[in-house]
């Protein structure tokens, strides 16, 4: 008997070692496609904050006659863009996010825009409606494949097919913190910007050809640059979620085979006992 | 010689920040001239090129969307798409432009007739900046 359970121990052993094998794997190309993501996201971060002043600033500055861009109407259909993964094994990332979009959904007409594969999955089996997929973008994410995403929300909006735009992605805090947020695109809203703006003597601006026109054009370079940049911190997120779940792993893996490993001593001392007992017990006898 | 700072952001780098002499950019009402002390001036940005000069030096590059915003402070130029033009690869805007005619020859819908039709704006600005460095 002690033998079989000594042969089990091993077998167990095995089988958690290489699945710590995979998880170590995993942990280190996470945290080598995370630094590259760090970058990016990082990268991206001068060029989001200036156009959102700018576009805050723009937006207070013809506050008097609204674009339709930031007009508040009437609220009959929302839209939610949530930003998830392209793959599981990543901690909470992905659950997370739908948390949330779930949570800001609660009593809206809501319908789905889906950026990753796990989004896409997500909400094929819900009851909202799915807009547009855009599935497996994230990683290599350039500047000009938000246009034809940005360029569709705009036509819903015009349509009045969505009243207000939502987006919900995952912001890169820490590589040991991400955190799931939630982000009112249209109509656009700037009033948190505007009252940190300074006090001061109001500055006089030219806008060429005219406020409405520069609003106008700005809204849409201003959604490109917000979604460009979600995206992107959001594959960041990603990164490092799977690689803290995945460190995680390797980490109870090796408890694991080290609480293994003194059982399986145990199980082999105890079968090397009862041997000599035996052994003695039986020259006893013959000796008698 | 009175300098002004000029800061040209993209999304995926700082392009350029450093003190310049003069700009000139080209918005979608036309070129436009920066000075120093330049009276606050906020305009959306076309398809075209972004001169800057700097101690007699002239460096340009291709500018494709995006702002150019004037404060007393500094001048930001946030460009959609922007690349010097020694680094254009005038073979690929080529092969681009080519791409973007054939789509306009076969009748597509006008939406994407619009798509092309910018896409060889982009290209042929390109070839043309790269040309006149």
């Amino acid at each position: 008997m002690a033998s079989g359970n000594m042969k089990d121990i091993k077998r167990r052993i095995k089988s958690v070692q290489s699945t710590m094998q995979i998880t170590k794997a995993m942990e280190l190309v996470a945290s080598s496609k995370m630094r590259r993501a760090k970058e990016r996201a990082l990268a991206a971060r001068p060029y989001f904050n200036t156009m959102y002043r700018t576009v805050a600033r723009l937006a207070a500055a013809t506050r008097s006659s609204e674009s339709v861009y930031t007009r508040r109407r009437e609220v009959r259909n929302s839209l939610f863009i949530v930003i998830a993964g392209d793959r599981g094994l990543a901690g909470g990332y992905n659950a997370n996010v739908f948390k949330l979009a779930a949570a800001e959904m609660e009593g809206k007409n809501a319908q789905v825009i889906t950026i990753g594969k796990k989004a896409q999955e997500h909400y094929a089996k819900r009851p909202w409606p799915v807009a547009a997929d855009y599935p497996a973008i994230a990683e290599g994410m350039k500047i000009g494949d938000t246009h034809p995403i940005v360029d569709g929300l705009l036509r819903l909006f015009r349509e009045g097919k969505a009243d207000e735009i939502f987006l919900c992605y995952t912001e890169f805090v820490s590589p040991l913190q991400q955190e799931a947020k939630c982000l009112q695109l249209l109509p656009a809203r700037f009033e948190d910007a505007a009252q940190e703006a300074p006090a001061g003597p109001r500055v006089l601006t030219e806008y060429d050809p005219s406020p409405e026109a520069v609003v106008d054009a700005g809204i849409p370079e201003y959604l490109y640059g917000v979604l460009y940049g979600a995206v992107v911190e959001s594959y960041c997120s990603e990164q490092s979620a799977r690689r803290m779940a995945m460190e995680a792993a390797s980490d109870n893996a090796s408890e694991m085979i080290e609480n293994l490993n003194l059982s399986y001593n145990r199980a082999r001392q105890a079968a090397i006992t009862q041997e000599i007992t035996e052994i003695v017990a039986g020259s006893g006898e013959v000796g008698a | 010689m009175a300098t002004f700072h000029l800061k040209v952001l993209t999304v995926d780098r700082c392009f350029y920040d450093d003190a310049v002499d003069r700009i000139v950019v080209r918005t979608t009402q036309g070129d436009v001239g920066i000075l120093p002390n330049h009276v606050p001036y906020t305009a959306a940005l076309g398809i075209g090129g972004l001169t800057i000069l700097k101690d007699g030096e002239k460096r340009v590059a291709a500018v494709a969307g995006g702002f150019v915003d004037v404060s007393r402070e500094e001048t930001v130029v946030l460009a959609r798409t922007c690349e010097w033009a020694d680094e254009i690869d005038v073979h690929r805007a080529e092969e681009a432009a080519e791409r973007a005619r054939q789509t306009l020859q076969q009748k597509e819908s006008d939406h994407e007739h619009d798509i092309a039709q910018i896409k060889l704006k982009k290209a042929v600005n390109r070839i043309r900046i790269a040309g006149d460095k």
